[in-house]
């Protein structure tokens, strides 16, 4: 069931309603909200949900009772390998079934690798790393343990499931063993929900549908001044559906007595990739900081050690997003700049203070050149194939700065007017979620039923897509 | 304030918001309510009510607003206040036309001199020619009677439809439909496309994925450019959703330059169906259902053949859930029947990824290949998959440089009466 459907309202209105009838105990609450995102995801495929349940033994297993005799050092490694293996069968299997098979016939071997038809469990890439949060929180005695249900429920939480954020266990399950848990913030849940709806339907879909899909299909067939118009419009069509998602969630969460992490902290403000990485899909970013360049090693070994860690990190990175070749070399690539910046700190160390005319132009500058970084880098993250990225590099190479100015005017105006307008209009959103907090209940509903309707009414038809649900 | 009182203002937001968008989008929600459950929506019995048509008015009147604004900012004449079928809008997917040359110097490939084209073109034709030749007595060998005596049938079910459903476009089908009775049916191996002319893609998501790969290879290839206004969750059942047969005649009047029309849809047609009158919907598979569903298959191939413009409707290949499977096959027969009576061509999708009968995989179907071909919902395809359809579509599309050349391959169309 998509989030968005009108049947998922309809279930989710009637759901609050009996969700917060006066219980005594918030284990009912808990029960009614494990069986209802078990259903969920149920709905997809009923194999989904019976791998959950079997991956939410194994972990409270692991967790709870393996303590016992086996050291942490073992069970972290028991629950890397598990998590490997789930990921191999069933995300990254076909990828390399193919690239081996197509690189054995190259080499002249006629060896047939057994095919598997399997199908990737909605939220496996989610919930395997909420469970390394409880697994490591548990033995860092951090968190008590948990009970099963609990431990079902954080795993199975049906508004993080499909395309997160990811719980950190230290954040959400005192969140779930709280008593006094109540309906949080419901003024603002209803914000987020319209702005995520505003950001879905209407801007994601159409950038995506006007500006990005057609051309990233085949980018040959589009002038150069498309493909650099497409890959602008791509930045913002991820950042839109993704914050959007974000945020319906968040707001779901909040009629649930929840609250989810910050993902976003408006990205494309960053003025370097470390502050981008510290905006973007914060929730994976700091797990991978804390998961996996932590552990190995992190900041603390030699310049050289370090920048191979952040390298390995990034590219695990990409690698989550997706058995591809692609998604290797966007990961890459945001390492390869990572330790740029981290030269460039060591042989030119950033001055202490600037006038504020030269800061407010150097802001600027590192601003525009973070986001054209990270524009290149979507490229790969968003083409089909490596040979399609190439070559829509090789035609924005060929751009004719006079033609492409003289063609598309008003969409390069636009494109620079949402770029250095966007501080502005972060400050905005801002203003307007307070201001809506401040609204009278009886005239609220007038004007979000005012916005929705715009928002469907000039959105392009059909149901946006979730781009983080398929990975 | 307390939870209770969180709770019921929340309801309140809740009920408030969603009764006002049902009223403003109550048009759109009927669409969409007839697509998932297949009936009219609980709302329809207060359609008589001045109050609530008042919703429509203003969700139209917001649109007409909203078009005449964008039409007189770009400079356009606003003529009518609502475009037709939003064809205006997806022409922006009309994949922009370039030359041969630009396209080899940017994938930095040796341009082809004219004389090696034609030599390549007519090589590719005659060995098409030669294999689809073979397919196609074999086919026709194979065709049951049933199949080859359908247009009488088929007529008796236009009879039927123009009963149900008194549309003109429906009955101008079946005069036609009666008219080519009378005329016998030659059977097209190939599609025919000269330089300067172009394709039109129509058909669902499977086309959404398919399109851009034999876009690009024409273009590569022939220096074809295309148009692309394949569009998902649409097929023939709910034209009040998107109307294929309307958009198609308007896009091929538009374009006069279109020769060829690629079509692939179905998947989302294996429902009842509103019979266009109101009233009760026409049960799937049933005589009624099947007799207003080949009419609209043949106002859109008539719509292609007054324009002189050729056909490859492609069939939607097995699923992975059964129902479905099945489902789609009938839909297949209908579209073969028709396709064919009309002497077009059909390509079987079946038949390109190589399923045994009712079998479907998630590869090839014979284990040719060890990449996936099917997507994970089991009816979508991978881009493998896309490729794979894409280049069995190119391989039924013969390109003729000049009009000359086509005159002259005239006498190498083999015709069967």
């Amino acid at each position: 069931m998509n989030l968005l459907s009108f049947e998922f309202v309809a279930v989710f209105a009637a759901f609050l309603l009996m969700y917060w009838l006066p219980f005594k105990t918030v284990h009912l609450r808990n029960g009614m909200l494990t069986v209802a995102s078990y259903a969920f995801i149920a709905l997809f495929n009923i194999q989904f949900a019976l791998i959950l349940l079997g991956y939410s033994l194994f972990i409270y297993g692991l967790a709870n009772y393996c303590d016992r005799f086996l050291r942490p050092r073992s069970i972290y490694i028991l629950l890397a390998t598990s998590i490997v293996s789930l990921f191999v069968l069933f995300k990254y299997y076909a990828f390399f079934q193919e690239s081996i098979q197509a690189a054995l016939i190259t080499a002249g071997l006629q060896v047939d690798l057994p095919i598997l038809s399997l199908l990737l469990p909605v939220g496996l890439s989610y919930y395997s790393f909420h469970s390394v949060g409880y697994v490591v929180s548990v033995q860092r005695k951090e968190l008590p343990k948990a009970s099963f249900s609990e431990l079902m429920l954080y795993l199975c939480f049906f508004p993080s499931i499909i395309a997160g954020p990811i719980n950190r266990a230290s954040h959400f399950m005192p969140q779930i063993q709280d008593s006094q848990r109540s309906l949080l913030e419901p003024k603002r849940a209803l914000f987020l929900i319209t702005l995520a709806i505003l950001k879905l339907f209407l801007f994601s879909a159409w950038l995506a549908e006007n500006m990005v899909d057609p051309v990233f299909s085949d980018p040959i067939g589009h002038s150069a001044g498309q493909n650099l118009l497409a890959v602008y419009a791509y930045a913002w069509n991820i950042y839109f559906n993704f914050s959007g998602y974000t945020d319906l969630v968040t707001g779901i969460a909040l009629f649930l007595g929840f609250r989810l992490p910050v993902n976003f902290n408006a990205p494309y403000l960053a003025t370097n990739l470390k502050e981008f990485w510290a905006r973007w899909h914060i929730s994976l970013s700091t797990f991978i900081r804390d998961y996996v360049y932590i552990p190995l090693g992190g900041g603390r070994k030699c310049w050289i050690r370090v920048q191979i860690n952040v390298l390995i990190a990034m590219v695990i990175s990409g690698l989550w997003h997706g058995a591809a070749t692609t998604f290797v070399i966007w990961g890459a690539l945001h390492g390869l700049g990572v330790i740029a910046l981290n030269l460039k700190e060591l042989v030119l160390p950033a001055r202490s203070s600037y006038s504020p005319v030269i800061a407010f132009i150097y802001r600027h500058l590192a601003r525009l050149i973070c986001f054209h970084f990270v524009c290149l880098a979507w490229i790969f993250f968003r083409s089909d194939s490596v040979d399609n990225a190439v070559l829509m590099l090789q035609h924005i190479s060929n751009l004719q700065l006079d033609v492409v100015f003289e063609q598309y005017v008003y969409e390069l105006l636009a494109v620079a007017l949402l770029f250095f307008s966007y501080p502005l209009l972060v400050a905005f959103t801002e203003r307007l979620e307070i201001r809506s907090e401040q609204m009278h209940w009886w005239y609220y509903p007038v004007v979000l039923a005012v916005v929705l309707s715009l928002a469907f009414s000039l959105s392009p038809d059909g149901m946006p897509n979730f781009i983080y649900a398929s990975f | 304030m307390d939870n209770l009182k969180k709770l019921l203002l929340s309801c309140y937001v809740f009920l408030c918001t969603g009764a006002l968008l049902i009223w403003m989008h109550q048009d759109s929600l009927e669409t969409y309510w007839q697509q998932s459950y297949h009936r009219s929506p609980p709302w329809k019995t207060l359609h008589t009510v001045a109050v609530w048509q008042a919703g429509t008015r203003v969700h139209t009147a917001t649109i007409s607003a909203w078009n005449s604004f964008r039409l007189e900012i770009s400079g356009q004449t606003v003529q009518t206040a609502v475009a037709p079928l939003n064809i205006s809008e997806q022409a922006t997917h009309v994949v922009a036309a370039q030359s041969l040359e630009t396209s080899a110097q940017i994938i930095q490939s040796p341009v082809i001199e004219p004389l090696e084209i034609s030599q390549h073109v007519m090589q590719a034709a005659e060995t098409t020619a030669l294999e689809i030749g073979e397919e196609s007595a074999q086919a026709a060998a194979t065709v049951p009677l049933e199949k080859i005596e359908q247009p009488t049938n088929d007529c008796r079910y236009s009879a039927r439809a123009t009963l149900v459903d008194a549309s003109s476009a429906e009955s101008t089908a079946e005069s036609k439909c009666l008219e080519t009775l009378s005329q016998p049916v030659q059977f097209k191996q190939y599609a025919k496309i000269s330089a300067g002319q172009r394709v039109f893609f129509a058909g669902d998501s499977m086309m959404q994925g398919v399109a851009p790969h034999l876009a690009v290879r024409l273009r590569r290839e022939y220096g074809l450019s295309s148009i692309d206004l394949s569009r998902q969750s649409t097929g023939l059942a709910y034209p009040k959703s998107f109307n294929w047969p309307a958009t198609i005649a308007q896009t091929l009047e538009d374009n006069p330059d279109i020769k060829l029309l690629t079509i692939f849809l179905g998947p989302n047609d294996p429902w009842d169906m509103p019979s266009g009158k109101g009233g009760k919907y026409l049960r799937y598979a049933s005589s009624e259902w099947e007799a207003l569903y080949r009419s609209r298959i043949r106002d859109i191939i008539s719509s292609a053949q007054e324009r002189n413009v050729d056909i490859i409707w492609v069939s939607s290949p097995y699923m992975r859930r059964q129902k479905l499977s099945t489902q789609v096959s009938y839909l297949n027969e209908l579209y073969e029947s028709e396709v064919l009576q009309a002497g077009e061509v059909f390509l079987s999708s079946n038949q390109v990824f190589q399923y045994p009968e009712a079998t479907y995989s998630d590869y090839m179907g014979d284990g040719s290949l060890k990449q996936k071909m099917r997507s994970g919902d089991g009816i979508h395809f991978t881009p493998s998959g896309q490729r794979t359809l894409a280049d069995a579509l190119f391989d039924l599309i013969v390109f003729i440089p000049d009009k000359q050349a086509e005159n002259d391959t005239q006498l190498a169309t083999n015709t069967v009466h």
